[in-house]
This record gives C-alpha cells, structure tokens and sequence, in this order.
C-alpha cells in the first residue's frame, strides 16, 4: 500500500519535471545568421541588390547581416524627438545634406557642393539631381525646406541645436509670430536651397551634417508631433537602408535601399537592431547573437566586462576605445553660498585627484579631465590648463581655511546630486565624495536622480534660483566638433537686457567676458585660428573662476567581431577609430563581413 | 453566493475609485515629465507647448475628471511613450507574452513545487525532506535575476546549448521559465510540506487509518484535501505576481511583454499606463482573492456565504 502510493509521488515528480523541462528543444538553438568563424569566402564575387560589389574575402550576400543591441526608444525619425529615437541617422535610414567622414569633417552627401557668401550670411548648397526617396518620389530642395520648418517648431527636443545655426527668424517663426514661409531656408528651385542666417555661423556646414531630411509628401503637417514616424505606410528612406520591419519589443530590421543612388552606398545586406537592455548585451555578443556592442554610453561593457575583455586576449583583438568628446564634471550654484565664494570652489577643484579616479573605479573607461574640451577637440587647450585646478590637498585646505571654514569646520552638509548613474558614474561619485572627506573634511552624501527629475532641477536652479541644487556631477557630450560647442553649455552671446536667470548657459555661472569672448568667436569666418585663440582665452577664465572641475573625458568602448570589415575600422588621422561614435553616419560607414579578420 | 459576488464587485468599484485618486495625486507630484530630456535646459515656451501636447497644463482635477470621463466608455487614453497605441492596445499586445511566460513558470511551479511539498512531508526528517528544504532555502533566497544571470553563463555562454535571450521559440522560453519558477517553486513546496505535516497529525487521518482505509485513501480523500485550504490562501496571490511578469526576468531574457513596463512607464513618466497598470493590478489582486474565497465553499464544508 505505501509503496503504491510512493509509485505516485514519483510518477508526480517526474511529471512535474519533464514540464519544466518541456520547453527544451531536441537540438540546440539554431542562432540566426550567426557568422562562422572560420568561414569560406563565397565562390564568386558577392553582388547586394544594389549592384555593389564587395570584396574578395565577402561571405555570401545572406549572411551580410550585421546585428547591433539597442533600447527601444519612442519615434522612428530625428524630427520627431533626438533623445528618444530609434536612431535612424546611426543605422543609416535617414540620410543628410553633409556627412562627416571619420575625421568629423563635413563631405558633400546630397549636398554635392556649397558655397557662403562675401558677408558670410547666405549659403548656397546645390543638391544631388537624381536623388529619390525610397518609394521613388524625387527629393527636392523642398524637402530641406519643410524639415528645417518642422525643427523650427516649439515642442521639438532639439530645436535649441538648430537655433545655434543662426537662422533668419527662426524665433520668430519658433514661437509663432511669424508664419513658416518666413524661415530664412528656401528652396531657389529644385536642387538649390539657400539659408540666410543674423549673423556670420562658420559652423553651420557642421551642423547641415545633422540635417536629417524629412519625406514632405509623407509627413505633410509641420506641426505633426512625430507620430507620422510611426505608421510603417510611412517608413520610406533617403539613406542607404531601408526598414524591413519593426517588431514592436524584439528588434528592427533594415535592409539596404535598392533605390539609393548616394556616394555611400550599402555594403552589408541587412542591419538587424535587437531591442536589449545593457546589462545583457556584452553575454549576447560571447555567445555570438551580436555582431558588435558597446559605442555609446551607455553601460554595455561596464567595469566588470572591461576588466574581463583585458584579460582576454582574444577579446581585446575585438575592442576598438575610442576617447569621446565628452567631459564629465561637477558644477556649483555660484550665486549662493558656499560656492559664491571663489576660494571655497577652488579648493574643491585641488582637492580631487583625477589620476587616482581614472585608474582605479574607472579604469578604461576614462582620462583625467582639467578642462572643459578634451583632448583633440577644436579650440582645447588641455596642456595649457591641466595645472590650473592641479591635485594639491594642502593647498586645498589652506583655501578651504581661508575661506572660513578651517578644518571644514562650519561647512554645510552637501548633497551630491548625480544624472542616471551607471555603475561607473558612481564609482566616480563615491570616490569624490571619499576624497572630499578626506582631503577637506567636508560630508558629501550622493544622490541618484532620474534624468528628468535631474534635469528639472537644474533648470529650477538656473530660471527660479531654487537653491536646492547646489553641487551635482553631470556629462556633457559634444552636438558637433567645433570650439563654440562644448564652450556653449557655459555662455554665449547675450542679451544685456536679461535677468542672470535667462542668461545663455545652463548652469548658475555667469561672466560677462567670458559671453563676450563666445559671441565675438563664434561669427568670426574664414579664420579658424583666431576663433580658437578667443575660445582658448574663454576655457581659462571658466577653469581659473572654476565654474567647474572637470573630472575625466568618458572613452567610448566597443567590441566588434574581427570578421567585420570597412574603412571605419580603420584608424583616422589622429590615429583613432571612430566607429563608435559613426557606425552608419558617415561617409565611411560602409561595412561588410568577411572570411578573414581585421 | 450571486449576492456575495455582488457586494464583492461593488466593493471593488469603491477601492478602484480611491486607490485611482491616490495613484492619480501621486505620479503627477514626482518631478519631470513625459518628454524627452535633452542636454540642454528648455526655454518657457518649449516647457507650455510639450505640457499642451500631453494635456499637462490643465489643473490636476481635470486631468483626473477627464481620464475619468475615458474610464468610464473603458478608453485608458493614449500611452505617452508609445504615442501611437492605447494603453488597452498596448496591454493587449504585450500581456499575451507574460502570459503565457506566467503559465508555464506556474505549471513548473506547481507541477514541481506540490509534489516536492508532499515528499518532504511524507518523508518528514529524512534525507529527502533535508534536500528538499536545502532546494528551497536556495530558492527563497536567492533573487531570480541571479538564478537568470547563472543559466544564461552556463546553458548559453559555457554550455552553447539555448540562446541569452529572445522570444522567438520554444528554445527561448526554457532559462525565463526556470529562473522564474524558481522562488515560487521554494514557496509552493515549503507551504505543502507544512500543511500535509499538520493534516497527517490530524485525529481524524489516525481515524481514518484506524478503520483500516488503505494509504491512497487516506492520503487522497483525508491528507490532502484537508491541506488544500491553508494552501490556497498562499498560493492564489502567486499567481497574479506570476501572470504579470517581472521587470528582471523579461529584461535578462529579452522578454517583449508587459513585465517590464511596471517601472519603466514610472520612468517615462507614463501617467496613462502607470495608472492603467495599477488598475489592472488591484482587478487582478481582488478577483484573485474573490476566487480563493469562494474555493473554500468547496474545499471547506464549514465555509458557508451569508
């Protein structure tokens, strides 16, 4: 009797198992053109449905496919939203007036040629003949027109980037005052559009590198707050790839655009964009599911995958690091105390030391930082200042004591605010507030904000001079390389009528000279080396009045499987490789996978 | 029992309303918005055009009375970050795949979990009961991302046998099931095992066995069904935490469902869907315990609706 009853107990058991167990396959998961890794090339000479041969050491046109992780973002199109977008412009299915090419200088796209005139106020761009969309509609100057009109719209997220070109009344036309007809963009005739811009922009051919053209006959309304973009009647391309699909969740998948006749043609056959989180991303690509990781920062490889990679051989072949223009600092409220007082921010800015920051919690992953431009940037000075805010603990104090605060004795509690930490963001965190502790006595607590609380907040600080966010760690990364850029997040022409409250700047800083310096720079053209003099005179009187105290310049890494192929990955003339900050949004974005490897 | 059921719902509709409230008052007082957040500050003007574009600039009351008036003809408006679908549509798309991820962990869970109960508590002090109880120590204890995070290094990194990730096929649904039936596995176990324990100590078994009833009986008609009772009151509330995914599990394993858009629409800033979320969560949480209450009817004799 009890053993029948055990004869049940197991024959539950097992039943209970082989349901878990029921979702297996027989075989082991077939990996979607997952690519070999000691592959033969394809027999004869691989052609992809544009006619574009490949290289010898091509695989076979179907497994031209490269897959990148991404996150699942709102819109489909740069005009709809920049921060929540499923990058297009990176994946190549949007297409440009200028693209840059691994050195970021701007190369004819649709664009063929341009020309600025004597007064430096009007440029003449003359554009491709035979351009189409990809539903064959020809693409016109018209087409520039209307998209500048639907940037040029209050609610859009980076209508502040396109105000920097200086365009004739587009503040104007921004806030409705005056019709959209009267945006200083035209179209002369088909093939020939004119932008008439206040003031001489020497920079604005940079920025027509992000002038990611809108289809007008699809869109139609200027006002459309970018659902347009998300009816897929509607997906038709300018750029290289075309999109296939989009499985809402999963992924996206591009295919290249038969119709394309731009000087960039498509190499790879597909681009598929599987929609994950970071966490998981650098597992999917050891298991060969992805083609390549990492380029933004975002946390593909965080510390932990960084310290694997460089104890692997095989996978340090794949890394390609590359230093971003982007500087990661601290700011104050300078217009309340404690940090209206000069000396107490300058003994802060002596009393963190970088070098112990960017080799220990942020190895790989940064160089220190003394500036505001990084290294190789326009118009940076990094030599020239790096011994300004230079790591100095007793000189620290000795300022922090007279400034009446002997010891930290008296000084505030602070709160150190920081934007959607990754993990390496608050390594940093954590070690700043250590070595404030440490070398000033001072008690910082650190506090995580999500980005639009953080962003909130900032902006209460700087328009309502709420006072509550007084000290905070944040990144800025660069829009397009050109000295005014990074500069541009401290000053810049200013309105002499205007209360400290809408200065230009985002933070509760501000100096005349500085703004003056900014706007004289920023309209000189033809004269690259004076603009940058002046910019270089502007970073010294933001880094001896610290406004800031730059922390560590972020590296962009990536891995990159060594089957993958192009010009990209090979190194620009400072000896660096830009992919990860190009992938398919450059001229020398054409990629391909191959027998061999890199 | 018609008129309990009755009383129950109408009850609901009253919770439904204040919690709504709550929920209401509470997202709308969190910082930050349904925008995009840039690099830069925004001007005045884009801050009043984006509130516009999200019906943000009217008082707080009428943005209630107004996505009240929607409830009431069941539209939960617009989500804001999938602009382009309802917040019912976008539920119906996504649920589906928590769902049936949901139904295969709690078939696992319990095909596994009950059993185990059983075998530990028939088995009671021996050497099984100590390796069941080991198993759901390990299962309490350790958070499902980590069971996840361990499957994926060694059935698909060192193994090569199932992908990271993905929801393309059978292949893909094997790691999520597992790493998620693990706790509720532990749980389901460990509440049997106590419920036969105390049910076999019962007079009335040593009753049953003293009249001479063979061992399926007693353990079928007298053990088991008396120990149901404590049971369902645990295992019912399981399974609308099972059915509605978990952030971790669906974002480990790529999982496209609804599991990860409890934190992330709080993120967004997604009023629609947070607050179309809480709805369905308390429905769900409400019937659940409805059902558990009236299965007492018929599990316990003594239960009776007045």
């Amino acid at each position: 009797m009890r053993r029948s009853y055990k004869v049940f107990l197991v024959v539950s058991l097992m039943a209970g198992l082989m349901l878990a167990a029921c979702g297996a396959p027989a075989a082991p998961a077939s990996q979607p053109a997952a690519a070999p890794e000691a592959a033969a090339p394809a027999a004869g000479p691989v052609v992809n449905r544009l006619g574009v041969t490949l290289p010898d050491d091509a695989l076979p046109l179907d497994q031209q496919v490269f897959r990148y992780p991404a996150t699942e973002a709102t819109y489909m199109t740069w005009d709809a939203s920049v921060y929540d977008e499923n990058e297009g412009d990176v994946y190549g299915w949007a297409d440009s007036c200028v693209r840059p090419n691994k050195d970021f200088d701007p190369q004819p796209n649709i664009c063929e040629s341009w020309s600025v005139s004597e007064d430096g106020l009007v440029w003449t761009f003359n554009l491709q003949q035979d351009k189409v969309w990809s539903d064959g509609t020809p693409l016109t100057a018209n087409d520039f027109v209307f998209t500048f009109q639907r940037y040029a719209r209050p609610d859009y997220d980076f209508e502040w980037f396109y105000s920097m070109m200086g365009i004739k009344n587009w503040a104007q036309v921004v806030s409705g005052e005056l019709p959209p007809e009267e945006l200083g963009v035209k179209a002369v005739d088909d093939h020939t559009l004119t932008i008439e811009t206040d003031y001489p922009v020497p920079y604005l051919i940079r920025i027509m590198a992000d002038a990611w053209v809108v289809p007008q006959h699809i869109v139609k309304d200027r006002l459309d707050d970018g659902t347009w973009s998300l009816k897929p009647e509607n997906y038709v391309s300018a750029g290289p790839f075309v999109l296939e699909s989009y499985e809402r969740g999963r992924r996206l998948t591009f295919v290249a655009n038969e119709k394309y006749t731009g000087p960039y043609p498509p190499m790879v056959d597909k681009v598929i964009v599987e929609f994950m989180d970071p966490q998981v991303r650098f597992a999917a690509y050891k298991n060969g599911e992805l083609d390549a990781v990492g380029g933004g920062y975002t946390d593909d490889l965080p510390p932990s995958a960084m310290a694997e990679i460089m104890a692997n051989p095989d996978l340090q072949k794949e890394l390609i690091s590359w230093p971003n223009f982007i500087t990661y600092y601290l700011f104050f409220d300078t217009w309340n105390p404690p940090f209206d007082n000069l000396q107490v921010r300058q003994a802060f800015s002596h009393a963190i030391d970088r070098d112990r920051i960017v080799n220990g919690p942020l190895q790989y992953q940064a160089v220190a930082a003394y500036s505001m431009n990084p290294p190789g940037f326009p118009g940076e000075n990094v030599e020239g200042l790096k011994d300004v805010q230079a790591f100095d603990p007793e000189k620290a104090k000795q300022l922090l004591a007279d400034a009446g605060y002997p010891d930290g004795a008296g000084f505030p509690k602070l709160t150190l605010y920081t934007r959607q930490a990754n993990p390496a963001l608050t390594n940093a965190a954590e070690a700043i507030a250590a070595m404030l502790k440490t070398n000033l006595n001072v008690d910082v607590e650190i506090q995580n904000l999500d980005y639009g609380s953080y962003m909130d907040a900032l902006r209460a600080q700087k328009r309502n001079q709420s006072g509550n966010f007084l000290f905070a760690l944040v990144p800025y990364e660069f829009d397009f390389v050109d000295g005014s850029n990074m500069l541009s997040v401290w000053g810049g022409c200013e309105n002499p009528d205007a209360p400290l409250s809408q200065m230009p700047g985002r933070h509760t800083w501000y100096n005349q000279e500085y703004n003056n310096l900014l706007c004289e720079a920023g309209q000189i053209l033809g004269d690259e080396d004076r603009r940058n003099e002046l910019y270089q005179q502007a970073e010294r009187i933001l880094i001896e009045d610290v406004a800031l105290v730059p922390i560590y310049h972020g590296i962009f890494n990536a891995l990159v499987k060594p089957y993958m192929k192009g010009p990209m990955f090979e190194p620009n003339s400072a000896g660096q490789v830009t992919w990860n900050r190009f992938r398919f949004s450059s001229r020398e974005s054409q990629i391909y996978k191959s027998s061999g490897s890199r | 029992m018609v008129r309990y059921i009755l009383t129950r719902l109408l009850g609901l509709i009253f919770v439904l309303l204040v919690l709504s409230i709550i929920t209401f008052w509470l997202m709308h007082g969190v910082p930050g918005g349904p925008w995009a957040y840039g690099q830069q500050l925004m001007s005045d003007q884009q801050l009043a055009a984006l509130k516009a574009r999200y019906g943000l600039d009217k008082p707080i009351w009428e943005q209630y009375l107004i996505w009240l008036g929607g409830v009431v003809r069941l539209d939960f408006g617009m989500s804001f970050k999938h602009p382009d679908e309802s917040v019912t549509s976008l539920i119906g798309r996504t649920w589906p795949v928590t769902l049936h991820l949901g139904a295969m962990t709690l078939l696992v869970a319990f095909g596994v979990g009950i059993p185990l109960g059983i075998l530990s508590a028939v088995k009671q002090n021996t050497w099984v009961d100590y390796l069941a109880t080991l198993m759901s120590i390990f299962g309490f204890v350790t958070p499902h991302f980590v069971w996840g995070i361990l499957f994926i290094l060694t059935f698909a990194l060192y193994l090569k046998w199932l992908p990271t990730g993905g929801w393309d096929g059978p292949q893909y649904w094997v790691l999520p099931v597992l790493a998620y039936a693990f706790a509720p596995i532990a749980t389901i176990s460990r509440y049997t095992r106590a419920s036969v324990v105390e049910a076999l100590r019962a007079d009335h078994v040593r009753t049953a066995r003293a009249k001479g009833l063979n061992e399926r009986a007693v353990m079928s008609r007298h053990v088991l069904r008396n120990a149901l009772i404590p049971m369902v009151t645990v295992f019912g509330p399981l399974i609308p935490d099972l059915i509605t995914g978990s952030i971790f599990i669906e974002a480990i394993f790529r999982v496209p469902g609804l599991g990860s858009y409890w934190v992330t629409s709080t993120f967004d800033r997604d009023y629609p869907m947070i607050i179309g979320l809480v709805m369905l969560w308390a429905v769900l949480i409400a019937i659940t315990y409805l059902i558990t209450d009236i299965l007492y009817v018929f599990l316990d004799p003594r239960v009776r609706f007045r």
